[in-house]
C-alpha cells in the first residue's frame, strides 16, 4: 500500500476512482489504450475486442471500492481485468482466433489505409507467432512500454522469467522474420 | 549438429522493429463502441455533456473551442492544433487520442476587460503595454459561477491572433502528449509551465507533435489561473508578456 493510499485511508478520502467523475476521467484516459492492448493479446474479430474493453471497464466499475493505489497503479489494475477476460476467453474458444484486422475498421484515406492495415496486420501477425503468456509479456513491454521489473510485479512472477520468456519470443519471431528490420525501416 | 549462434541472439534491429510495430499499433474503438459507453454508469452519473451545454463539462468543452479556434486563426491552412482534454494536467498514455469531438459552441464575446471582469467576478490581469503588432482583441467569457473564464485573443491587423490569455478562477488544466517536454520557468515569484507542441487532428484520432509551433504557458496567481498560447511569439516573448501582466 503507498503513502497516498494510507493517507487516504486514515483521513477517510475516497479512494481515486470511487466517484464517477474520476471514473469517467480514468475511463477517458485509458479506454483506448485497453482497447489496443486487448485486440493485441486476443486478436480480431474488433467486435470481441470491444465486448472485452467495455466487459472490463464494467467490471472495474463494480470493484472501483477495492481499487486503491495512483494513477499507474489503475491502469495496471485494468490491464489484469482484461488480461483476465481475455485468458479466460481462449480458454472456452478452442479454435484460434484468426488475427487479421477488420476491413472495415480501415482509415478513410487509402495511403492511411494501407500503411495503417499493413503495418496492424503485421503487428497482429507477428503476435500470433508466440504464446499467450510470450505475447503479453512482449505487448506489455513495447506497446504499454513497461520495464521489465514492473512486468514482473505486476504479473507476481521473477523478473528472469519475464526477460527469458521476451528473449524467447523476440528470437522466435527474429527467426521467423529475419528481414522485418530491414523491410520496416526501409519502408518508413 | 550445426550451432547457428546468430539465431541464438536477438538482433538490437530486430528488437527495434518488433517494438515499433507494436508501440505504433493504433487501431481505435468504432463509433458503436463509444455510443454504447454513453450510457455506460460512470457517464451517466458525471455531467451529461449535451444536456446541460453550460455545466462543468460545458464550460471545459467550451474552453477547448477556445483553444481550437484560435489555434484555427493561428495555424496554416488544413492545419488544425487541438489539444484534447481540460479535465486535468496530466500526461496522455501515449501520444495519441481520440479526437475532441463536437459540436464544438463559440463563446459570448464582450466589448471590454471591465465588462469581463464584471462577468467572471475577478480582476483580470492584462499587459501593461501591448506589442505593436497588436491592433485589436476579442474578448470572450463563458463558464459557470464560480469557476467562468474570460479568453482574450490579441489580433493582429489582418485580425488572426497573435497571442490568446486564458484566465479562470481555480485550476485551469490541460492533457499533453505523453512525450511533451515540460520545462517549469520562473514568472517573478510564480512558476509556471512552459511547453511546446499541440494535439494534431487527424480524423479519429489526434496526435501530440512536440515540433509544432504553438506554445503555452500557464501559471497561477492566487486563485486565478492564467494561460498563454501562441504560435507566433518565441518562447521569452511568451515569458515578456505574461511578465507584463498587471
Amino acid at each position: 500500500m503507498d503513502l497516498i493510499t494510507r493517507v487516504r485511508d486514515v483521513f477517510g478520502v475516497a479512494h481515486p476512482l470511487a466517484d464517477p467523475a474520476s471514473f469517467a476521467l480514468f475511463y477517458q484516459q485509458t479506454h483506448a489504450v485497453v482497447f489496443r492492448y486487448v485486440y493485441m493479446l486476443h486478436g480480431s474479430p474488433k467486435s470481441d475486442v470491444e465486448d472485452y474493453t467495455a466487459e472490463a471497464f464494467a467490471r472495474a466499475w463494480k470493484q472501483r471500492h477495492r481499487f486503491s493505489g495512483n494513477d499507474e497503479a489503475a491502469l495496471g489494475w485494468i490491464i489484469t481485468i482484461a488480461r483476465r477476460i481475455v485468458i479466460d476467453q481462449q480458454r472456452r474458444v478452442s479454435s484460434a482466433a484468426t488475427h487479421q484486422l477488420d476491413q472495415a475498421d480501415l482509415p478513410s484515406t487509402p495511403e492511411q489505409q494501407a500503411l495503417l492495415r499493413e503495418r496492424q496486420q503485421l503487428a497482429l501477425e507477428l503476435l500470433n507467432h508466440v504464446s499467450l503468456n510470450q505475447r503479453d509479456h512482449l505487448i506489455m513491454r513495447y506497446f504499454l512500454g513497461w520495464r521489465v521489473q514492473t512486468i514482473a510485479q505486476h504479473l507476481g512472477c521473477s523478473e528472469s522469467s519475464v526477460s527469458v520468456s521476451i528473449h524467447r519470443a523476440l528470437k522466435i519471431l527474429q527467426n521467423r522474420y529475419p528481414t522485418l528490420a530491414e523491410e520496416l525501416f526501409h519502408d518508413a | 549438429m550445426t550451432h547457428n549462434q546468430l539465431n541464438d541472439q536477438v538482433q538490437p534491429a530486430a528488437e527495434q522493429a518488433i517494438s515499433a510495430l507494436l508501440r505504433d499499433f493504433g487501431e481505435h474503438p468504432s463509433k458503436e463502441f463509444h455510443a454504447r459507453h454513453a450510457d455506460a454508469p460512470w457517464m451517466q452519473a458525471s455531467a451529461p455533456k449535451q444536456r446541460r451545454p453550460f455545466g462543468w463539462r460545458g464550460m471545459l468543452m467550451a474552453s477547448l473551442t477556445l483553444l481550437l479556434v484560435t489555434l484555427w486563426f493561428a495555424a496554416p491552412s488544413g492545419f488544425v492544433a487541438a489539444l484534447n482534454e481540460f479535465f486535468g494536467l496530466y500526461r496522455a498514455p501515449s501520444d495519441t487520442v481520440e479526437s475532441a469531438t463536437g459540436p464544438f459552441l463559440t463563446p459570448p464575446t464582450v466589448a471590454t476587460i471591465a465588462e469581463a471582469e464584471a462577468l467572471v467576478g475577478f480582476d483580470i490581469l492584462t499587459p501593461a503595454q501591448l506589442p505593436p503588432e497588436i491592433h485589436g482583441t476579442q474578448i470572450m467569457v463563458d463558464g459557470e459561477h464560480p469557476n467562468m473564464f474570460a479568453h482574450i485573443n490579441y489580433l493582429d491587423a489582418g485580425d488572426n491572433s497573435r497571442v490568446s490569455l486564458s484566465a479562470q478562477y481555480g485550476p485551469l488544466y490541460l492533457q499533453i502528449g505523453a512525450t511533451a517536454e515540460v520545462e517549469v520557468v520562473q514568472l517573478g515569484n510564480a512558476s509556471a509551465e512552459y511547453f511546446q507542441g499541440g494535439f494534431i487532428n487527424k480524423g479519429t484520432v489526434a496526435e501530440w507533435d512536440s515540433n509544432y509551433p504553438n506554445k503555452t504557458l500557464r501559471w497561477q496567481v492566487g486563485d486565478i489561473s492564467y494561460m498563454l498560447s501562441s504560435v507566433n511569439l518565441s518562447k521569452q516573448e511568451l515569458i515578456n508578456f505574461a511578465l507584463s501582466l498587471q
